[in-house]
């Protein structure tokens, strides 16, 4: 794994943009900046279904609002997120807070799943209710749990030299 | 005049830093002479690994400087150091003891200062860092 890494960290596409005075800053500044549009939309979804804002307006509304702006926010920070993690393989391989975030984003994906399979197909049940099902209130509490903590943890990975 | 340096700062250490300096210790300047054995023209930080043979700091210290933009503005390069070269560099170590470093500057061989930041953050009343 780790030879594969170096050999990744190595090739003239990530050293070219680890030496790139203008546009490493650009790829992580964008990787930062998409973070508004998709995690940031992403808590308002969850803050809706926690009853804790948008509560006059149905669940549908707010994530049919919500979605077309996250999703491709979403896309551009994976993107911009891969080709940082491309330019420093090795050492992002090693950083323990990276690892952490890594763990943390498989199991976001997961409960993202679970939501969109198990609790959104019956949205139409609760859609204008007064209360959200159980389980799709603790997806939402996850969710923000984990964005924070991802959010943390790599704001953090750059504490360890 | 001291709002004004205080907007100064607080829009100034954004540029500098990929991280702020809260793991190094800052009123600490402390002077590596060694053996280069990599020297790393890289962002988000260069770095320079400097091997030391004896003395109160023998062993391999990891230097971290700022950006290739940063750091290009005042005078460094790709080139500036090479494996094997010698070198003189100036840092503050890491809080917890570990060989780190954050570059201060670096002595030339005719004994000029190569800086590789513009001013530093330092403890209240601990005195100017330029």
């Amino acid at each position: 794994m780790l030879h594969w890494f170096h050999w990744l960290q190595n090739t003239s596409f990530a050293t070219g943009i680890r030496q790139a005075d203008l546009l490493f800053p650009l790829i992580e500044g964008t990787h930062i900046l998409a973070l508004s549009f998709s995690v940031g939309l992403i808590v308002m979804l969850d803050l809706r279904l926690l009853r804790l804002a948008f509560k006059s307006e149905p669940v549908s509304k707010v994530m049919h609002q919500m979605m077309p702006w996250a999703l491709p926010g979403f896309a551009v920070m994976f993107i911009t997120g891969i080709v940082l993690f491309i330019t420093q393989a090795e050492k992002a391989y090693a950083n323990t807070f990276f690892r952490y975030k890594i763990l943390l984003l498989a199991l976001a994906g997961l409960n993202a799943l679970v939501y969109q399979f198990k609790f959104y197909p019956h949205m139409k049940d609760w859609d204008t209710a007064p209360s959200v099902p159980a389980g799709a209130r603790f997806t939402a509490a996850l969710s923000l749990g984990l964005w924070i903590a991802i959010i943390a943890l790599g704001r953090t990975m750059a504490y360890e030299l | 005049m001291k709002t004004f340096l205080m907007i100064a700062c607080g829009l100034a250490l954004p540029v500098l830093a990929h991280h702020s300096f809260a793991m190094f210790d800052m009123n600490k300047d402390v002077t590596y002479t060694g053996t280069v054995m990599e020297y790393r023209w890289e962002n988000p930080h260069s770095h320079i690994i400097i091997k030391i043979d004896d003395g109160p700091n023998a062993g391999t210290w990891d230097v971290e400087g700022g950006s290739t933009a940063i750091m290009g503005r005042q005078g460094w390069s790709r080139v500036t150091y090479k494996a094997g070269d010698k070198a003189t560099l100036v840092g503050h170590p890491m809080r917890d003891g570990s060989k780190g470093v954050s570059l201060f500057y670096a002595v030339t061989a005719d004994g000029k200062r190569l800086y590789h930041d513009i001013a530093r953050p330092k403890a209240e009343g601990a005195g100017s860092s330029q």
